[in-house]
């Protein structure tokens, strides 16, 4: 086995968001689809949630490449905090008016209500459990005009619950939750994603047992796996320059290493 | 880099860790079965403790029984008119087959047969003492002729001829005697034991054949005191008030059980003993 291997199966798991890098897993492209399809509907808004590192980010990443070609969508990864400064890039991105000084809710909502689409434009609004109350009322009184259609992602905790019923229990038409992977699902998903890189004699190294451990720790997390399985490879990385590789098993995944990892993330706490 | 050594060294801190919980519930697992083991193998040794003093008491039991073997062998006057009863029936048969064209005719002998077999002691006063051995012996021959005799009443002369003594010892028949005295502590013994009237009428009628009339009397009156309804008994107790001298005593106990019981035997031992019979 090259060297070389472990060093492009660490990269493989590096924590970005990227559309590229989607992973299709049986149940999470179901569910993919059916948010695809309800954007096709006439819907006011669609709530996607989830507990952190099921993938909501990833999600919106990828619908946003796949809308992005036959439809106006606008991708808002980090939200935009400031209430002018929001409905000034709404303007900009979505009607292409550029405002230089202040604009309040009122200003903007003449402008959306003068306005019409052949396709109504898609928002993606990322961590939106962010936006302050007040905002979040406006957002939902922007997608009542039916101008402009929303897909937001939260945080799924009791306070985000509690979000997502008083504001937009009457509005949503739609909402999809993203849970963590199992572990056959985990399994998959590493496998495909080292595949994926062409870092096949690394996917093959992963067999249920270490699946199955690495799921017991990170609880089926795509992001805590991510993150484990990056440092598994940083040192089998390190082992190797320390020449030190012929004390570890090379054909399947230490358990061993796997849980010095897990040290070194901080999911076991030794 | 990651450093490998000091991960190392956490890993190990914590497989050490994580291996407590199993290493504390094995251990307890093993002294809790060690425990249980130490208590089943004193249990199995108190077990086989008292099984062997069980043991050691049954071999002690066994061997009193053995002793008491010959003591119920001893007992002989049953056996004895069994094997007597037998042989007559045989002979009984053999006669009736060889003189079957006899005539029968009515025999009042039968009388004598109801005292000998429901009253022995009447007629079977046999004892240790010479004095009463030869009469003894007399009154044997007299039953078992009687015996022959008396059954389904074929008068035949040839009957009259066979020998017992040489049919008995033909067919080998041997009865055992055994020291009566013996026999008597023996089951005073037993009955000292057990309580039982018929060990306490046993010993009565035992001492009346020896003669002993004092502890058959009072062997009687315990039997009564246990069980007042057997009539060997008040017949012993009366027939040894007699032996007694206390003739008027015996009278008055036998009327009173006739009363009770309407005894056949009872009164017709009352009667000897009034007309001076029975002395």
């Amino acid at each position: 086995m090259s060297s070389s291997i472990y060093l492009s199966s660490k990269n493989v798991f590096l924590d970005t968001v990227n559309a590229k890098d989607y992973i299709q897993l049986d149940r999470v492209s179901t569910i993919y689809q059916s948010l695809k399809d309800s954007i096709k509907k006439p819907l006011k808004m669609i709530l996607l949630y989830g507990r952190p590192g099921t993938g909501k980010s990833m999600f919106l990443s990828k619908l946003y490449t796949d809308l992005s070609s036959s439809q106006i969508v606008h991708l808002y990864k980090t939200p935009i905090l400031d209430e002018s400064e929001f409905y000034k890039t709404l303007a900009q991105d979505i009607f292409s008016i550029k405002y230089s000084g202040e604009l309040n809710f009122t200003q903007f909502m003449k402008v959306v209500n003068s306005t019409k689409f052949d396709s109504i434009p898609v928002v993606l609004l990322d961590e939106a459990q962010l936006y302050s109350d007040v905002l979040m009322e406006k957002i939902r009184l922007l997608s009542d005009t039916r101008t402009v259609k929303f897909v937001i992602t939260l945080h799924k905790t009791e306070k985000e619950d509690l979000i997502a019923k008083e504001h937009f229990q009457t509005r949503i038409w739609e909402s999809v939750e993203l849970e963590n992977a199992s572990s056959s699902e985990l399994k998959m998903y590493i496998q495909k994603k080292l595949m994926k890189d062409n870092c096949f004699d690394s996917a093959n190294m992963f067999n249920s047992k270490n699946v199955n451990k690495i799921h017991k720790l990170t609880n089926g997390n795509y992001r805590d796996t991510n993150k484990l399985i990056y440092t598994l490879f940083d040192l089998y990385c390190t082992y190797e320059e320390k020449q030190q590789l012929s004390n570890i098993n090379t054909n399947q995944i230490s358990s061993k290493l796997i849980e010095m990892a897990a040290i070194h993330t901080g999911l076991i706490n030794a | 880099m990651l450093n490998t050594r000091e991960l190392e060294k956490r890993w190990l801190a914590y497989k050490i860790k994580s291996y407590i919980p199993h290493a504390i519930i094995i251990s307890a697992i093993l002294t809790i079965a060690i425990f249980v083991n130490m208590i089943k193998e004193a249990k199995t040794t108190q077990e086989k403790e008292i099984v062997a003093i069980i043991n050691a008491t049954d071999v002690k039991k066994d061997k009193i029984e053995v002793k008491q073997v010959p003591e119920q062998i001893s007992t002989p006057k049953p056996e004895k008119i069994e094997v007597i009863e037998e042989y007559v029936a045989k002979q009984e048969q053999t006669a009736i087959e060889q003189y079957e064209e006899l005539k029968l005719k009515p025999s009042l002998s039968f009388m004598k047969k109801i005292q000998s077999s429901n009253f022995p002691y009447y007629q079977e006063e046999v004892g240790s003492k010479k004095t009463n051995a030869k009469k003894t012996n007399k009154q044997k021959e007299k039953t078992l002729d009687i015996a022959i005799l008396e059954t389904p009443t074929v008068e035949s002369s040839a009957l009259t001829k066979i020998n017992n003594d040489e049919e008995l010892t033909d067919n080998r028949i041997v009865i055992d005697r055994h020291n009566a005295k013996d026999d008597i502590n023996t089951i005073i013994k037993r009955f000292k034991k057990n309580n039982n009237p018929a060990l306490s009428l046993f010993i009565a009628k035992k001492y009346y054949e020896l003669g002993d009339y004092h502890n058959s009397y009072n062997y009687a009156l315990i039997t009564n005191q246990i069980n007042n309804s057997i009539e060997d008994s008040w017949i012993v107790f009366s027939k040894s008030l007699v032996k007694l001298d206390k003739k008027d005593m015996a009278i008055k106990t036998l009327k009173d059980y006739i009363k009770d019981s309407y005894s056949n035997n009872a009164k017709i031992l009352l009667d000897d003993i009034q007309s001076g019979k029975f002395k």
